[in-house]
């Protein structure tokens, strides 16, 4: 799905919503237009960018959501029916996510870690190498001094 | 060469090409363990991340689920159903920078030991006053001069392994610095996805659980003080999650900890072009001195 045909799904989840709702509590709407910068390329008299991002589409859906869970709990009797509604919206937001966090490339930076550390340990490595090498020498020399002097 | 000019040899070879070195130091211990420290938090706050959300999907799951058998429905589960398991997220690659950030923390921590510089000092300290021994036995009217003379070759050789070591470790730090930058300025997003997702699930556990509360209270066969011991339950758990949630939203501040903190370390004396090789380099002429002595030795 890309974010054209995710911009239209919300939008039509939208009006279903607005149509559902007798108090028009629903914020979703006014935060879908402000997601997609509708509201503001509008103003301006500017050319309107319909698609919307990923993390755009996120809030909306997270809007959207969130004004059905006040609706949830402003009223008991649709309670269950809002409910209902709120599990639809939530999976889509986390499809979105998900999207969200395998686009994200990280593998250079976790080469660069995984290389410091290695350096790090070699050096270590060579540091204690070189301790127990100098303690050996030191014990070579003197073995080797006292028979020189017995000489 | 006799075996003892060629022992001075390689001693005095050795303070020759270590010996001239300017100080370089290894990171303060307390700058080293508040990298390790914000390291260890910022590894977490995914983790933390991810644990949030997926108790949360058990959590609305359950809610479903226990009310529909409460209910009568035939139709409930004791597992996540294929929507439960929709809800949640994973984050390997996110998981796996952070899981290699934790273990060059921890390889920086035993790296930039004082310790292993004061034993470097000691060890050669120590050998180069066994060689001056070992003059002194050959010669003993030359003792007065020769051993003041290889306890100082010992104390540079000292200080151009500890320079050297110090420097190599510092040139790691410098090197992976702009990735621990770029991890701080990147990382907090990761998060920040997650949580809001986290921020709606835990809306959506509030209102399953007043759903629950409201089926509980259609029984007429409960008291009012059965009712209100399962509104208490049903607070807690709701005030739990939004206090775990309150949490995961607060942790920007983690991943500037995490940037301050190594910044400190990667500004220090040094020269940027060193590597760890020239380091190693020094293990190998030890070697090559161990082998001269014991050639020298056996040839007694």
């Amino acid at each position: 799905m890309n974010s054209d045909e995710i911009g239209r799904l919300i939008a039509n989840r939208n009006r279903k919503i607005r149509r559902l709702l007798l108090h028009g509590v629903s914020v979703a709407p006014e935060a879908f237009e402000a997601a997609t910068g509708h509201a503001r390329a509008a103003a301006l008299n500017l050319v309107v960018e319909r698609s919307l991002s990923n993390k755009a589409a996120r809030e909306a859906l997270a809007s959207t959501h969130s004004a059905l869970a006040e609706l949830s709990r402003r009223n008991p009797g649709m309670r269950p029916h809002y409910n209902r509604l709120m599990d639809v919206v939530l999976v889509e937001l986390a499809k979105l996510t998900q999207i969200a966090l395998d686009s994200e490339n990280y593998q250079p930076l976790t080469d660069a870690f995984k290389g410091a550390r290695a350096k790090l340990d070699d050096a270590y490595q060579q540091a204690r190498k070189t301790i127990a090498g100098m303690k050996n020498a030191a014990a070579i020399l003197a073995a080797f001094g006292a028979l020189v002097g017995a000489l | 060469m006799t075996s003892r000019s060629r022992l001075s040899h390689w001693a005095f070879f050795i303070a020759a090409i270590l010996g001239v070195a300017s100080c370089a130091a290894l990171p303060q211990d307390d700058d080293v363990k508040t990298f390790a420290n914000a390291a260890s938090v910022s590894s977490s706050a995914m983790q933390n991340a991810l644990e949030t959300n997926r108790m949360l999907a058990v959590g609305i799951s359950r809610e479903r689920e226990s009310l529909a058998y409460a209910s009568g429905n035939p139709n409930y589960q004791l597992r996540l159903n294929d929507q439960d398991a929709a809800l949640i997220v994973t984050a390997d690659a996110q998981l796996a920078v952070l899981a290699a950030l934790g273990a060059y923390a921890r390889a920086l921590s035993r790296a930039a030991d004082q310790g292993v510089t004061a034993e470097l000092a000691s060890a050669a300290k120590e050998m180069a006053s066994a060689a001056g021994g070992l003059a002194a036995a050959a010669s003993p009217s030359a003792a007065p001069i020769v051993e003041p003379a290889f306890n100082l070759g010992g104390n540079l050789i000292g200080l151009g392994l500890k320079d050297r070591y110090a420097r190599s470790v510092r040139n790691v730090i410098r090197q992976v610095d702009p990735a621990v930058q770029d991890l701080a300025a990147r990382m907090p997003e990761s998060v920040r996805t997650v949580a809001l997702e986290t921020r709606e699930q835990t809306k959506s556990y509030e209102t399953k659980r007043l759903e629950t509360l409201d089926s509980i209270r259609r029984d007429r066969r409960l008291d009012r003080l059965q009712l209100y011991k399962e509104y208490l339950v049903a607070r807690s758990d709701v005030d739990g999650a939004f206090a775990l949630q309150e949490k995961l939203e607060g942790l920007d501040e983690v991943f500037s900890r995490l940037a301050a903190a190594h910044k400190a370390l990667a500004t220090g004396e040094g020269d940027p072009s060193e590597q760890v090789q020239a380091f190693a380099s020094v293990a190998n002429d030890l070697a090559a001195l161990i082998k001269a002595v014991n050639e020298a030795r056996s040839s007694k």
